[in-house]
């Protein structure tokens, strides 16, 4: 029954991050209320699926690599609906969908092993670790989507090519939602790090040493806190800005990602 | 036709007449009441719409069949001290479903100088007040009229005729909305006083911006315009600073060379973070060199950019007018149809009096039986009694409104006479 939820969930993301990202011009007015209905509903499937498996195991969706990303995915969209921009905002909410998909559709194709509650995962700890560390990715992930939006409508802003451009957020628009994102991903992401630090050491069996995943987690931190320092105390803002927001997650998804499948689990 | 009589719209615009002949036949709102009158005392039209602008003076009306609009012609040129053939090859005269076309297609501003502009929907509801408030419309026109309202709307709602830019001042609007999204917390700054540059900073004003600064070499012209503005007027040796605190920047001066090089801009930018700076240069030759738009921050458009973006808008108005005349044509004949079958109106009326008045008739003759009954038992014979006169004359009425709208008028007193209500 989940895998069906999550098929219609990845379906209808699929719908929407295509007729969004293509934008065409001059279609009914009937289109974008569909899409946002269709949205809604396909993460209406996307969390029922994430319930079930809750209400299945006992425990959060966050171990195994498979159901994480699925989580994360989740998160992610839950966060488009809540940074999309009043006016112009399709063509990123089109984006953000698309990310979506791409994680969800990773998900499907990971193995997901259903883990019995173990010691260390029944802890307080855990959840607030993995919701803040899921809420943290997920707006880097948003912050993301914004920057690439926000490099094609500086693009075109630079090349003067402003055939359609109206249909795209304000450039300005584009860069406080970047640092918006980019801010509340790191506050989420140091709350993560600190309750990880406390949920490993309040089990019995503390960890000897930090894992592969907690050194990415710590240098994902690191470079947002230098995006947080050049932005917020330097002031830059703009492409760099912008640069920092997609490298970041990039490297992020790359170095968290690859580990998540080596390992299968967060945490080995 | 309707109910016998022909609905013509006739009158002239800024594309049949210059504004020689336009300003001489134009017709102040103070004097409309006095037209309305003297066309109701001359039995001109039994109901009249008047819009005047300063592009068009048109008339609307229901006028006898066999005149068709000549009456209002005469009236017309003679109100004005003019001499009909002065009018000839000026005025433009459409009856019928062409009539309702062209009023729908003059309120969603597809007949305007300037397509979608939305002035103009503003203008006929004031006609429509004014006529309604001089009695001068009534079964025909007034539904017309709001129909013509709602089809305006129908318009500016399913397409995009009047959302694109079309002018120089707009176009600076929409690209600073580009790099800003909203205006209302911006400040801007002029720098020259030249035409183009005032046109584009009342746009920003008139859309939001927060506030005005305005340099100029002449102190007094700088003050003048300033108060004009309702903004701040600076020295030229205070531009700079300016520069690093104000969201958008307008030059338009008449030096010739680059006023703002691109190591000046580059110590501005610098000095703002990098903060987006949206400069306008409207002056030919450039006051900003073109390479200060490489800058990070920094978005430069010069006079052609803003009229590119205009021309962009007028072709996209053009696409979407094409949208809006079927629109129009698909209305216009549904309203035209739905005017013919509201003549039928007396008649349907006379119909429905007829058989009421039967009926209660009736229901009076049986009071002897009724008198037994209940109140209750009263109750349901009379609703039974009315239902069974509503499906008799469904047809009935359904058939006189045929014949209104097919404008066969004498098959529709035919049918009026068969109910005449007079004994036989």
């Amino acid at each position: 029954m989940e895998a069906l939820l999550f098929m219609v969930a990845l379906s209808a993301y699929l719908v929407v991050a295509g007729v969004r990202l293509f934008d065409p011009e001059g279609k009914p007015a009937w289109v974008p209320r569909f899409l946002d209905a269709l949205l809604v509903g396909g993460l209406g499937a996307h969390l029922a699926a994430l319930g079930m498996l809750v209400w299945r195991t006992g425990v959060l969706p966050v171990h195994t690599a498979g159901e994480s990303t699925a989580s994360l995915a989740a998160v992610v969209g839950i966060g488009a609906l809540a940074v999309r921009p009043r006016q112009q905002g399709e063509i990123l909410a089109g984006v953000h969908v698309a990310l979506v998909a791409v994680l969800l559709g990773m998900s499907l194709l990971m193995p997901t092993p259903i883990h019995a509650a173990h010691e260390g995962l029944a802890t307080f700890w855990l959840p607030v670790h993995a919701v803040s560390t899921f809420v943290g990715i997920s707006a880097f992930g948003l912050a993301f989507g914004i920057s690439l939006v926000y490099l094609l409508v500086r693009r075109r802003l630079k090349n003067k090519n402003l055939a359609g451009l109206g249909r795209l957020p304000a450039i300005d628009t584009l860069d406080r939602l970047n640092t918006r994102c980019i801010l509340a991903g790191f506050l989420a992401l140091t709350i993560g790090i600190a309750t990880g630090g406390l949920w490993a050491v309040t089990k019995a069996t503390p960890p000897s040493g930090l894992g592969p995943t907690v050194w990415a987690t710590l240098l994902a931190w690191g470079w947002y806190a230098a995006a947080v320092l050049v932005r917020v105390v330097g002031g830059w803002r703009g492409r760099l800005a912008a640069h920092f927001s997609v490298f970041g997650f990039v490297g992020m998804v790359a170095s968290l990602g690859g580990i998540l499948v080596a390992l299968q689990s967060w945490h080995g | 036709m309707i109910g016998g009589r022909e609905l013509v719209s006739l009158g002239l615009n800024h594309r049949t007449a210059p504004v020689e002949v336009r300003e001489r036949i134009a017709i102040a709102a103070p004097e409309i009441a006095q037209h309305f009158l003297a066309i109701r005392e001359q039995s001109l039209s039994e109901e009249t719409v008047i819009l005047s602008t300063c592009n068009r003076v048109e008339l609307y009306a229901v006028v006898p069949p066999d005149d068709g609009g000549a009456g209002l012609t005469r009236y017309l040129a003679r109100a004005h001290g003019l001499r009909q053939k002065e009018l000839h090859g000026h005025l433009y005269r459409f009856t019928g479903t062409e009539a309702v076309s062209h009023l729908f297609r003059v309120a969603s501003s597809l007949d305007s100088m300037v397509v979608g502009e939305p002035q103009i929907l503003g203008q006929v509801k004031s006609a429509f007040r004014l006529a309604r408030e001089n009695g001068a419309i009534g079964r025909v026109m007034h539904p017309l009229m709001r129909r013509t309202l709602s089809v305006a709307k129908r318009i500016r709602t399913e397409t995009r005729i009047g959302q694109a830019s079309v002018s120089v001042g707009t176009s600076g609007v929409d690209l600073a909305r580009q790099v800003f999204g909203r205006l209302d917390d911006k400040r801007a700054l002029l720098l020259g006083a030249g035409e183009m540059g005032t046109l584009v900073a009342r746009a920003l004003l008139a859309h939001g911006a927060e506030e005005l600064v305005v340099a100029n070499r002449t102190w007094q012209r700088a003050v003048d315009l300033s108060l004009q503005f309702g903004g701040t007027a600076i020295h030229l040796d205070q531009v700079d600073g300016y520069l690093e605190r104000v969201d958008i920047a307008i030059v338009s001066t008449s030096t010739s060379g680059h006023l703002l090089t691109r190591a000046r801009m580059a110590s501005v930018m610098r000095a703002r973070r990098y903060r987006p700076l949206f400069l306008v240069d409207l002056s030919v030759p450039r006051n900003v060199a073109p390479d200060v738009h490489e800058l990070e921050g920094a978005y430069v458009f010069n006079i052609d950019d803003l009229s590119e973006v205009a021309r962009a808008g007028l072709e996209k108005r053009q696409r979407e007018a094409t949208v809006a005349e079927q629109i129009v044509r698909d209305e216009a004949a549904r309203c035209y149809e739905s005017l013919g079958a509201r003549s039928a109106d007396p008649v349907i009326t006379r119909i429905t009096r007829v058989a009421e008045d039967a009926r209660v008739a009736e229901l009076e003759r049986s009071q002897a039986v009724l008198a037994d009954m209940t109140e209750e038992q009263r109750a349901v014979v009379d609703a039974m009694t009315r239902s069974m006169m509503k499906r008799t004359l469904h047809n009935v009425i359904r058939q006189a409104r045929a014949h209104a709208a097919a404008g066969d008028e004498d098959a529709l007193r035919t049918l009026g006479d068969a109910f005449s209500g007079e004994d036989e």
